[in-house]
């Protein structure tokens, strides 16, 4: 790998400025975008069922609500609602959509608009990006909705021995740690620029041993 | 014609390398998310040893607290004090780290570079956790909201910004001593 080039050193400015100006605490930015993600989710996974009647929602929360349950290890701006078709009551699970949602966005932005591409290259990049970020959240928490139907005693969806497993490894080892949704914009940006950098530019090299 | 096809030869295997570099270190990476996460049954040993790190992490956070406020103490994974701080799984930085190891194991680089990479890097990263913990118990004591900001995002971020800077850094450590090498060969 190449020295850094004072031309990074801008870029990482450029990174550090925007993703501070995007992820700066707003409540107002922050139920807005958990109101159009939730609007957005709900369309994408219309009709979804889940085992034997099986159903979620998402509902945003409220300005006024957007706290942290008891119990729970961090705040929440919307709602998975679960309910079963032939079952009684709902199952409330908060989500924190400004953590798995829109800071990655916000993360993967910033690293198109500071990265050397052209302006057409980073807003189709941003779109691929973008897109492919917010599919992967909803995704998750499809798969979250699956994971709790499966623990529940009522027989709303009972999978097979390895499904179960592997729902409680997604749930565990994907899901659950914090840092993934930091590192996975991170590494989407990478996957979509570092190509399109070598063929265009060859800015940098690729990881290799020093060839005498 | 010769020079375009070397330049196409060095333009394929540098790809490959690309390649080679990014799916090692996706493996590498789930592996050990897997190995740090896997539900574990409560009474066996990776629970017990992931235990025993969440409680050296309680009780090194209370050793610095102690130093600014009387009687803040550790009893399992909970600091005792004026503001009660549990220390779970997600507080102990283990993902960031799982992250660096991935990364610095899947770059080719001599062994005993890799493994210098490898400790140095996990005990920065220890170290910050330490400071995160510790500014998290300061910061709940002050004010709540500030305490979630900080350990939902700021912390979070810093963390997988420093695991990064830290692979950046090292990768560079590694190519410098390369270069030296072949120029004195």
């Amino acid at each position: 790998m190449r020295r850094v080039r004072p031309g990074w050193s801008a870029r990482v400015a450029v990174f550090v400025l925007l993703f501070a100006a995007v992820a700066w605490p707003r409540p107002s930015w922050r139920v807005a975008f958990s109101e159009a993600f939730c609007r957005v989710a709900n369309v994408m996974t219309r009709g979804v069922e889940i085992g034997n009647g099986g159903r979620f929602e998402f509902q945003a929360a409220s300005d006024t609500s957007v706290a942290r349950s008891v119990g729970e290890n961090v705040t929440s701006d919307a709602r998975l609602v679960l309910t079963a078709a032939h079952v009684k009551g709902q199952m409330v699970l908060g989500i924190n959509t400004r953590r798995d949602a829109f800071l990655p966005l916000a993360i993967f932005v910033a690293l198109i608009v500071a990265s050397p591409l052209t302006a057409w290259r980073k807003v189709a990049t941003v779109l691929a990006g973008g897109l492919a970020l917010h599919v992967s959240a909803v995704v998750g928490y499809v798969a979250l909705a699956r994971w709790t139907f499966a623990g529940l005693p009522q027989p709303i969806y009972r999978p097979d021995a390895w499904v179960r497993q592997a729902l409680d490894i997604v749930f565990h080892v994907v899901l659950l740690p914090p840092a993934n949704r930091f590192v996975v914009p991170v590494l989407v940006a990478a996957l979509l620029v570092w190509p399109q950098i070598r063929r265009h530019g060859h800015r940098g090299t690729a990881p290799h041993r020093a060839e005498c | 014609m010769r020079d375009s096809v070397e330049r196409s030869k060095t333009r394929r295997s540098g790809r490959y390398a690309s390649l080679r570099f990014l799916v090692v270190g996706v493996v590498l990476a789930g592996s050990l998310y897997t190995l740090i996460y896997y539900p574990y049954p409560p009474v066996s040993l990776p629970a017990e040893a992931l235990t025993r790190y969440l409680e050296f992490n309680a009780a090194a956070t209370a050793s610095i607290v102690s130093l600014v406020e009387d009687g803040v103490r550790a009893r399992g994974t909970v600091v005792w004090g004026r503001f009660p701080l549990r220390v779970v799984l997600d507080c102990a930085a283990l993902d960031a780290i799982a992250v660096f190891a991935a990364a610095v194991l899947a770059f080719p680089a001599p062994w005993r570079k890799t493994l210098t990479g490898v400790v140095l890097g996990a005990s920065l990263l220890v170290i910050l956790n330490l400071g995160r913990l510790v500014t998290l118990y300061f910061a709940g004591r002050a004010d709540r909201e500030l305490f979630d900001l900080l350990h939902e995002e700021v912390f979070q971020l810093v963390l997988v910004a420093a695991a990064v800077g830290a692979f950046a850094r090292w990768t560079v450590w590694v190519q410098r001593r390369e270069d030296r090498a072949c120029a004195t060969s």
